[in-house]
């Protein structure tokens, strides 16, 4: 501490490495009426990147995304956005905008008047509003929609609109509450796709909360799971996908297949409570689970001369899933079902005996969730 | 479909809107035509009324047109400023009211009607108590060294009358619109840059200003028409158009007169509210 102290005299504000960051949030807590809702949050996100932070509703996403804003304040912790530590500023005065989940457009004014409000707020002239606005408008592709009224636009032209609005004024982040949470299906995928390029073409940092994973995935250069106030884990979709960190990542994730168990002598095989063994390429000492995706598992007809480290068992259920049919096996007797890919187009049915093959590559291992 | 089947819901709907009619029409449109009626009466020598429709009261009306308009200008005015006060202590009010936990709000919102189930008259004397030269107000300014003033039988004291007597008016109307408003666009106004004043000038006050015009109009037709208020904490100088109107029936025992008085009270204070109408039609649309 005292050397900490000696070599820069104001240990919050940073030296920027290399790159520089839009936000680091540390050590962020924060409880409701004795109820935490997060528990020492990191995070760091660097400039122009789309950030996005998922988990399941009560995870704490979206009051860290209101402590950001200023909205909420954090019983601990900092918050610096560009350099900067606003921990105390009110929203005002932060260099971030938000697109609120509902969209939250003022209706007593137009839509140009809704997208240059932030721009009025700053003390810019009212001609360089009007054209900064109608350029926003047009980047959002709403040409043309200035003079409307906001009650008359559809779902999907108000999310814009609220987009329009919180780019304007080219904030250091923008913040975005579930901003896709109220339409429907096919627009939420289009409107995913049109976030995305948006972000591209007007290089701001994005700061995306989101309980929806595959939305998550799409959208963002990094993410973070959270789980019941922690970061369970962040980094690329790419690594968050190929290595969950924690069960709950996993099952979050989709992995349909979670074994709990504990690894033998030789680390590298790993028995679930229900007396399997099974293979995995990296050993994990503390490991508690094994998590092994249903798609990679394949599920083929059992046949004499089976080689080892595949199981085999009685066929438990069968779902024809389109563009593969998922089988529950019943397998070691003892009552653990692992589900796989039927191979080859086999036609399997309730009672039949069958072999999985599991590649120990696909076998992860994980080491528990952390308590409390 | 059939018959029955369709005479039920329409002969309700018939039901509903008649209730309703008959009600305006014996509560509001019958003493208005009992007084628009009674005006073209004359007064007979020992008072009350004849009906022998004579134009007389609306005569004096136009002959005495300076006294009238004098009274009237003064009674717009007093109850223009005890609207613009009423509304000023109401709006915070009311948001408090409406930021309160919502088990407290029921409770906040009986105190403020709480003093509307004793007699207006009984609170009006009290007021008289309250502002007497040696009442507790004088006897407040004495202890802090100042000399006693004033209060009653001033324009003041009865404007003070009048926002005490009518502030639930302007809070009720103006708290339903605060807890009606969609509290995102509050948080998003703080997101793009305002701080808390121009948050409500630009974003919260527009879109409260029907309970702010409700509440207003509340309080200031019953204020346009007071006469307990000014008779009671007014002198010479608060005369209004209630008590020439009051005085009328009691003193002068002229009903002719008094009801053309009170019709065109009414006419006024119709005429006064078509802008307001107009404007609220006109941003709905």
């Amino acid at each position: 501490m005292v050397r900490g102290n000696v070599l820069d005299p104001h240990p919050r504000v940073r030296t920027l490495g290399p790159v520089s960051l839009s936000l680091e949030a540390t050590g962020i807590h924060k409880a409701f009426a004795g109820a935490p809702a997060l528990r020492g949050v990191d995070l760091r996100v660097e400039q122009g990147e789309f950030y996005a932070l998922v988990g399941p509703s009560g995870c704490g996403k979206s009051t860290l995304l209101r402590i950001v804003g200023g909205h909420e304040r954090p019983d601990e912790g900092r918050i610096t956005i560009a350099g900067r530590d606003v921990t105390d500023d009110p929203p005002e005065r932060r260099p971030v905008h938000t697109v609120f989940q509902h969209y939250a457009l003022f209706p007593h004014l137009s839509v140009e008047d809704n997208v240059a409000f932030p721009l009025r707020m700053q003390g810019v002239g009212r001609r360089e509003r009007r054209a900064r606005a109608r350029e926003s408008l047009e980047m959002v592709r709403l040409p043309g929609y200035g003079r409307r009224s906001v009650a008359t636009l559809s779902g999907g032209e108000k999310q814009r609109v609220a987009l329009a609005r919180a780019l304007v004024p080219r904030p250091a982040i923008v913040l975005l509450d579930e901003p896709l949470g109220a339409l429907d299906l096919q627009l939420r995928r289009a409107m995913q796709d049109e976030i995305r390029d948006l972000q591209r073409r007007v290089g701001l940092t994005f700061l995306h909360v989101t309980h929806d994973q595959e939305e998550a995935f799409r959208l963002a250069d990094e993410v973070a799971v959270l789980h019941r106030g922690r970061v369970a884990q962040q980094g690329t979709p790419r690594d968050v996908y190929r290595r969950p960190a924690t069960p709950f990542v996993a099952a979050f994730l989709g992995v349909g297949n979670l074994l709990e168990g504990r690894p033998e002598a030789d680390p590298r095989r790993f028995r679930t409570a229900q007396g399997l063994v099974l293979e995995a390429a990296v050993p994990v000492a503390g490991a508690t689970v094994a998590a092994i995706r249903e798609e990679t598992v394949t599920v083929h007809p059992e046949r004499a001369g089976v080689p080892s480290g595949d199981l085999s068992g009685v066929v438990e259920d069968v779902a024809f899933l389109g563009a593969m049919t998922r089988v529950a096996v019943r397998v070691g007797g003892a009552g653990a079902s692992v589900c796989g890919v039927a191979a080859e187009d086999h036609v399997f049915h309730r009672g039949d005996r069958a072999t999985l093959r599991v590649d120990p590559d696909d076998v992860l291992l994980l080491r528990p969730d952390p308590v409390g | 479909m059939t018959a029955p089947g369709d005479r039920g819901p329409a002969s309700g709907k018939w039901v509903a809107l008649a209730l309703p009619t008959l009600w305006a029409a014996l509560l509001l449109a019958l003493p208005l035509v009992v007084m628009a009626v009674m005006s073209t009466g004359s007064r007979p020598a020992q008072g009350g009324v004849v009906y022998d429709g004579s134009l007389d009261a609306w005569r004096w009306l136009g002959e005495r047109e300076d006294l009238v308009a004098r009274t009237a200008w003064r009674s717009a005015r007093i109850a223009g400023l005890a609207t613009l006060f009423a509304v000023l202590l109401a709006t915070p009010t009311a948001w408090w009211i409406a930021r309160a936990p919502v088990r407290r709000r029921a409770l906040l919102l009986l105190l403020v009607v709480v003093p509307s189930w004793t007699s207006f008259l009984l609170r009006t004397y009290a007021w008289r108590i309250l502002f007497r030269t040696e009442g507790p107000v004088n006897e407040v300014l004495g202890l802090v060294g100042l000399d006693p003033v004033a209060f009653l039988n001033t324009e003041g004291a009865v404007i003070v009358g009048l926002v005490y007597g009518y502030l639930p008016f302007a809070v009720l109307p103006i708290y339903v619109a605060v807890e009606r408003l969609d509290r995102d666009l509050l948080h998003a106004a703080r997101d793009l840059g305002a701080g808390p004043v121009r948050t409500f000038l630009s974003v919260a006050f527009p879109l409260t200003l029907a309970g702010t015009v409700a509440g207003a109009t509340l309080v200031f037709v019953p204020a346009l028409a007071a006469f307990v208020t000014p008779a009671l904490l007014g002198g010479d100088d608060t005369y209004m158009i209630g008590q020439l109107t009051q005085d009328q029936f009691m003193k002068a025992r002229d009903w002719p007169l008094g009801s053309a008085l009170g019709a065109a009270l009414a006419l006024a204070a119709l005429l006064a509210l078509l802008p307001v109408v107009g404007a609220r039609r006109a941003a709905r649309a």
